[in-house]
C-alpha cells in the first residue's frame, strides 16, 4: 500500500449547489470539497436531500444554480453519460445489474469488446478477452466469486455488489458514488463491501457513501457530512465525532451554520 | 342470432336463412319456426354423397380416412357423420381414422403423412373442407402414392378446383351457393308479392366433380367458377345487377325444382356424376 | 465451506431444469420408436421436419422477442398476409407468361417478407416510442394483419401459382431411390414411378433446408453477436441495459421487425407448399409456437431461452402429434397430452425460480 501525499486541490468541487423543484428546495447552497484518496460519509434523515445532491452529480438532475467543479475545471453534467465520461460512476441501490447474464458480461454491459471473423464481414463478441480482462479485474480489486460463467443471478448479495463495484473500477471511475451499498446484505458481506470500498481509495479513488447505517459509516469513512432539510449542517472528521452527536445534527438538535450551533429543530422536545 | 333476428321479425321484417339454419333447420316441426325458408346443402346429405362417391370411385378395397378440421364445426361435422353413414353400407371398407387438423393444411399433411405410414391399405381420403383435402392430398403426392390414394373434397372453391386439375385432389363434392343466392332472392321477391306457398326447405344440393367433367361448361363445375366462398352473394350481386324491371310474377310463381344431378337422391336417378 | 456444496447441488438442479426438454423429447423418441408402428423411419423423420417448419420459424422470432421480455401475438396473421402478398404477386407476374418463374418467385417472396417486415416495424416502433404494452399492441396489428390479408385475397385461397412453386415447396435437396437404378439423386427430382416412386425418399426437402438455415443464422446472432447479448440484457434487466448505454429502443424495433419477417418467411414457404396463398394460414400456429417456446425453456418474463431450446420444444410437439397418430390414439388425447407437457414446461421454469430464489441474502 503506497503512502498517499496529501493533494490540496479536490477532485470535486460543490459550491452553493442548489435544487428547486417547483416551490420545495430539496438542496439549499450546499458547498463540499472532495479529495483524492478518501471516503466520505453523506448521511441525513429521509428528505434531507442526500440522493437528490448525488443525482446532481452523478448528471440524473440539473443544479438550479450553483456550479460543480472536477479536477479542477467547471463542468455542466447533462446526463449520465458526461457524468460516466468525466470518470465519475454511481452504483444505485439496485445495482443496475443483469441478473441472467455472468460476470464478464455485466462487466462489459453495453461496452462488449469485439473481434472480426470471416475476413471482417462479421464481427462477433470476444467473449475470451472478455473473460480474462474480468478475472484480472476482479482478482485486483481482490474480489472473489464462485465462477466466472455462472449467472449472477446465483450469488449473493455482497458478491453482486462487488461486481457492481468492479464494473465501474474497470472503466477508469475517478470517483464512485455508492448509495446505500450494504441495504440487504449480512453482516459478514457487509465486512467485504466495507473492506472493498477501503481499498478503493487506497488506490486513490475517493468514495461518496450514502447510508444509514451508522456503524458502517463510522467504519469506514474518513470525514461525515450531515444534511438536513437540504442544507449542509455539519462536516466533520469521522475521527472527532460519535454516533450520538451526528444523529442530533440529523434531525436538527444541532447546526454548525448557525451562530449559535443550536439547530432549526432545536426548540422541539426531544423525543 | 335467434333472438336479434326475432326482433327483426318483430319490426316487420322476413327472414330466410342461407346455408345455415336457426334451431335445427326444420322450419316447420321444429323449436324455431319463424323464418320463411331454409335455402342450403344438407351437409349430412353431402357426407353421404361423398362416402358413396369414394367408395366408388376406389373400385376394388381399400380403407378410407377423414381428415376433419376444427372440432365442433356444425357443418364439417355433419359433413363427417354423413361421410361415415356411407361407408358404413359398404362392406369391404373401412374407416381407419378421423384426426383434427385445426383448419391447419400444414398439420393435415402431418397428420396425413403419419397414417399413410400406419395403414398400408389406405386407398381414399375424405377431406372435410378444402385445406383438409389440400393439406391430405399433399401428404399424398409426397409418399408417392398420387392417382393410388384417391383425396376427396367438401367444397368446391376456385383453391379446389385447382388442387383437382393440379392432381392432389381426385374428387370434389360441390355445393350451390349460386342456386342458394338466387334462389333467397326470388323467395323473398315473392313473398313480398303475396306467395305463401314457399317450401320451408329447399336443400341445393351437389355436385360430384372429377377431372373429366371439370371442363364441361354445363356441368356444375361451371357454376362453382363464380362461386365464392361467402354461399349466396355471387346470386345476391347477380340480381342487383339485372335491371329493374316490371314484377315477374303476376300470379303466384311455380318454383322450379332443382335439376336432376343437384337432386339429393340422385343415386337412386343414377344421375350423381353426370353433369 | 458448507456454502459451495449447496451451490453445487443447486447448480445441478439448475442444470437439470435447461436440459429437460432434450431428455424428455429423446425419451419419446425412443417410446415411439419402440411401438413398432413405424416412427423411426427416413421418411417420418422427413415427414416431421417439414411439418414443424413454420411452427418453427415462428418460434425464432418469437424466442428472441420473449427473451427480450416482449411477446408478438402477430405472427399468425402476419404469415397469412405474407402468404396472401407473395401468392398475388407471383401470379399476377406470371400470369400470361410475362415473367419466368425464378424471378416471379424471388419477387414473391421478397414481397411477402416486405410486407411482414413493415407490421413488424409498426410494432416495434409503437411499443418502443409510445410505450404501448407488447401485448395489446400486436394484438391490435394482429387484426390488421388480417384484415388486409382478406382485402388482398378476397377471403379465398389466391391459387394461379406456377408449377415452380409447388416444387420449391416439396421437392427435396436429395433424393433416395431404392432398389435398381437407384442412388443419391442430388437437386433433381428422378422420374420414377409405380412401386419405386412409392419408396423414393425425399431427403430435407426445401422448407427444412431453408428454415435449418434461419435456425443457424438465429443461433449465431443470439449467442456469438453484441446484439444477442443485448437481447438477453434487455430481458433480464432492461433499466440496466438502458443505463450502461444500450440502445434499447432501437433493439426493439429490430427485434419486432426480425419476428414479424420470420413469420413473413413461414408464409412464403406455406404459399409454395400448398401452391396458394392462404389469409388463415397462420392463425392456428400462433399458440402452438408460444407453447413450443415455453416447452423449450423460454421464460415468459424474459432473460432465459435458446434457440436450440424452440427447436426442441417444437420437435416435442410435432413428435407427439405424429406418435399419436400412428398409434391411432383418439384425436382428442393429443390435445390433452401437449397441453400437459406445456403445464410441464411451467413447472419446470417455476422450480428453476425456486432454486434460485433460495440463493438469495446471505
Amino acid at each position: 500500500m503506497m503512502e498517499q501525499v496529501p493533494i490540496r486541490e479536490p477532485m470535486l468541487a460543490l459550491r452553493d449547489l442548489t435544487k428547486r423543484f417547483g416551490g420545495l428546495t430539496a438542496v439549499d447552497r450546499v458547498s463540499l470539497d472532495i479529495f483524492p484518496g478518501e471516503v466520505v460519509g453523506l448521511v441525513g434523515d429521509n428528505g434531507a436531500g442526500k440522493s437528490t445532491l448525488i443525482k446532481m452529480v452523478s448528471g440524473v438532475y440539473q443544479p438550479t444554480s450553483g456550479e460543480i467543479r472536477f479536477l479542477g475545471r467547471p463542468v455542466q453534467i447533462g446526463g449520465p453519460a458526461v457524468a460516466r465520461d468525466l470518470g465519475i460512476e454511481t452504483i444505485y441501490q439496485d445495482l443496475a445489474l443483469a441478473d441472467n447474464l455472468d460476470a464478464a458480461a455485466n462487466i462489459f454491459l453495453g461496452r462488449e469488446v469485439k473481434r472480426r471473423i470471416l475476413g471482417g464481414f462479421i464481427t462477433t463478441l470476444n467473449e475470451a478477452y472478455m473473460h480474462t480482462e474480468a478475472a484480472k479485474a476482479l482478482s485486483t480489486l481482490d474480489v472473489h466469486i464462485p465462477s466466472l460463467k455462472a449467472e449472477i443471478l446465483t450469488m449473493s448479495g455482497g458478491q453482486r455488489q462487488a461486481i457492481a463495484i468492479t464494473r465501474a473500477h474497470y472503466w477508469d471511475a475517478k470517483m464512485m458514488i455508492m448509495d446505500e451499498p450494504t441495504n440487504n446484505l449480512g453482516v459478514v458481506e457487509q465486512r467485504k463491501v466495507l473492506d472493498l470500498i477501503r481499498r478503493l481509495r487506497d488506490r486513490g479513488i475517493p468514495v461518496i457513501l450514502i447510508s444509514h447505517t451508522m456503524h458502517d459509516v463510522f467504519d469506514v469513512s474518513d470525514r461525515i457530512v450531515v444534511l438536513h432539510r437540504g442544507r449542509k449542517v455539519a462536516e466533520k472528521r469521522t475521527a472527532e465525532t460519535d454516533q450520538e452527536e451526528i444523529v442530533r445534527y440529523m434531525i436538527g438538535l444541532l447546526d454548525d451554520t448557525t451562530p449559535t450551533g443550536k439547530g432549526a429543530d432545536s426548540a422541539a422536545p426531544p423525543c | 342470432m335467434i333472438a336479434p333476428l326475432q326482433a327483426a321479425l318483430d319490426a316487420g321484417i322476413k327472414i330466410i336463412t342461407v346455408d345455415t339454419f336457426l334451431g335445427n333447420g326444420d322450419y316447420v316441426n321444429g323449436p324455431v319456426t319463424f323464418p320463411l325458408s331454409y335455402i342450403g346443402s344438407d351437409n349430412v346429405e353431402g357426407g353421404r354423397i361423398a362416402g358413396n362417391a369414394l367408395a366408388d370411385a376406389l373400385g376394388g378395397k381399400g380403407n378410407v380416412y377423414i381428415q376433419n378440421t376444427v372440432v365442433g364445426t356444425s357443418t364439417t361435422e355433419q359433413g363427417s357423420e354423413g361421410f361415415k353413414e356411407a361407408i358404413k353400407a359398404h362392406p369391404g371398407r373401412q374407416l381407419v381414422g378421423e384426426d383434427y387438423n385445426n383448419d391447419d393444411a400444414s398439420l393435415s399433411t402431418q397428420q396425413t403423412a403419419a397414417v399413410l405410414q400406419r395403414e398400408p391399405d389406405l386407398a381414399g381420403i375424405f377431406g372435410v373442407n378444402v385445406f383438409s383435402a389440400q393439406g391430405a392430398g399433399q401428404a399424398v403426392l409426397n409418399a408417392g402414392l398420387g392417382g393410388e390414394v384417391r383425396v376427396i373434397a367438401f367444397d368446391a372453391t376456385q383453391s379446389a378446383i385447382e388442387q383437382l386439375r393440379a392432381g392432389t385432389v381426385s374428387l370434389v363434392i360441390a355445393q350451390k351457393p349460386y342456386d342458394m343466392g338466387y334462389l333467397a332472392m326470388e323467395f323473398a321477391l315473392a313473398d313480398a308479392r303475396g306467395v305463401t306457398s314457399l317450401p320451408k326447405r329447399v336443400a341445393t344440393g351437389y355436385a360430384v366433380i372429377t377431372r373429366d367433367n371439370v371442363d364441361n361448361p354445363t356441368s356444375p363445375a361451371s357454376s362453382t367458377r363464380r362461386a365464392t366462398s361467402r354461399p349466396g352473394s355471387e346470386g345476391l350481386r347477380a340480381l342487383r345487377a339485372a335491371p329493374s324491371q316490371e314484377p315477374r310474377w303476376t300470379a303466384p310463381p311455380a318454383w322450379r325444382p332443382p335439376p336432376a344431378w343437384a337432386r339429393p337422391d340422385c343415386r337412386a336417378a343414377g344421375a350423381c356424376s353426370s353433369p | 465451506m458448507g456454502t459451495s456444496g449447496l451451490q453445487s447441488r443447486r447448480r445441478m438442479l439448475l442444470a437439470l431444469t435447461r436440459v429437460w426438454p432434450w431428455a424428455f423429447l429423446i425419451v419419446l423418441l425412443v417410446f415411439f420408436s419402440a411401438t413398432g408402428v413405424g416412427f423411426f423411419t427416413l421418411r417420418n423423420s422427413q415427414n416431421i421436419l417439414v411439418a414443424i417448419t413454420p411452427v418453427l420459424l415462428m418460434g425464432l422470432g418469437q424466442t428472441m422477442v420473449i427473451i427480450a421480455a416482449g411477446i408478438d401475438l402477430s405472427v399468425g396473421w402476419v404469415m397469412g398476409l405474407s402468404s396472401v402478398a407473395s401468392a398475388i404477386l407471383i401470379r399476377d407476374l406470371t400470369a400470361g407468361a410475362a415473367w419466368g418463374p425464378f424471378p416471379a418467385i424471388v419477387l414473391g417472396a421478397l414481397a411477402g417478407l416486405g410486407i411482414a417486415a413493415l407490421i413488424g416495424l409498426a410494432n416495434g416502433a409503437i411499443v418502443a416510442k409510445l410505450h404501448v404494452p407488447a401485448f395489446i399492441m400486436t394484438l391490435g396489428t394482429s387484426f390488421v394483419a388480417r384484415g388486409a390479408a382478406f382485402l388482398l385475397s378476397g377471403g379465398n385461397v389466391v391459387g394461379g401459382q406456377p408449377p415452380a412453386v409447388r416444387a420449391f415447396g416439396n421437392d427435396a435437396l436429395m433424393y433416395l431411390v431404392r432398389g435398381q437404378g437407384g442412388g443419391l439423386y442430388f437437386f433433381h427430382k428422378p422420374d420414377v414411378v409405380g412401386a419405386q416412386l412409392r419408396m423414393m425418399e425425399r431427403i430435407l426437402p426445401w422448407p427444412v433446408v431453408v428454415t435449418a438455415i434461419a435456425v443457424a443464422i438465429f443461433i449465431f446472432v443470439l449467442r456469438k453477436m453484441q446484439f444477442g447479448r443485448h437481447v438477453y440484457a434487455i430481458g433480464g434487466n432492461r433499466e440496466a441495459a438502458v443505463r450502461a448505454g444500450i440502445p434499447v429502443d432501437r433493439h426493439t424495433i429490430v427485434l419486432y421487425t426480425l419476428s414479424a419477417a420470420t413469420a413473413g418467411l413461414a408464409g412464403v414457404l406455406n404459399t409454395a407448399r400448398f401452391s396458394g396463398g392462404s389469409a388463415i394460414a397462420g392463425d392456428p400456429l400462433l399458440l402452438p409456437s408460444i407453447a413450443a417456446v415455453i416447452i423449450g425453456g423460454v421464460s415468459l418474463f424474459g432473460g432465459k431461452g435458446t434457440v436450440l431450446g424452440t427447436v426442441v420444444g417444437t420437435l416435442i410437439i410435432a413428435v407427439l402429434q405424429t406418435g399419436l397418430v400412428m398409434l391411432a390414439v383418439q384425436p382428442f388425447w393429443q390435445f390433452v397430452v401437449v397441453g400437459i407437457v406445456v403445464i410441464l414446461a411451467v413447472l419446470m421454469d417455476q422450480m428453476r425460480d425456486l432454486v434460485l430464489g433460495r440463493a438469495e441474502g446471505t
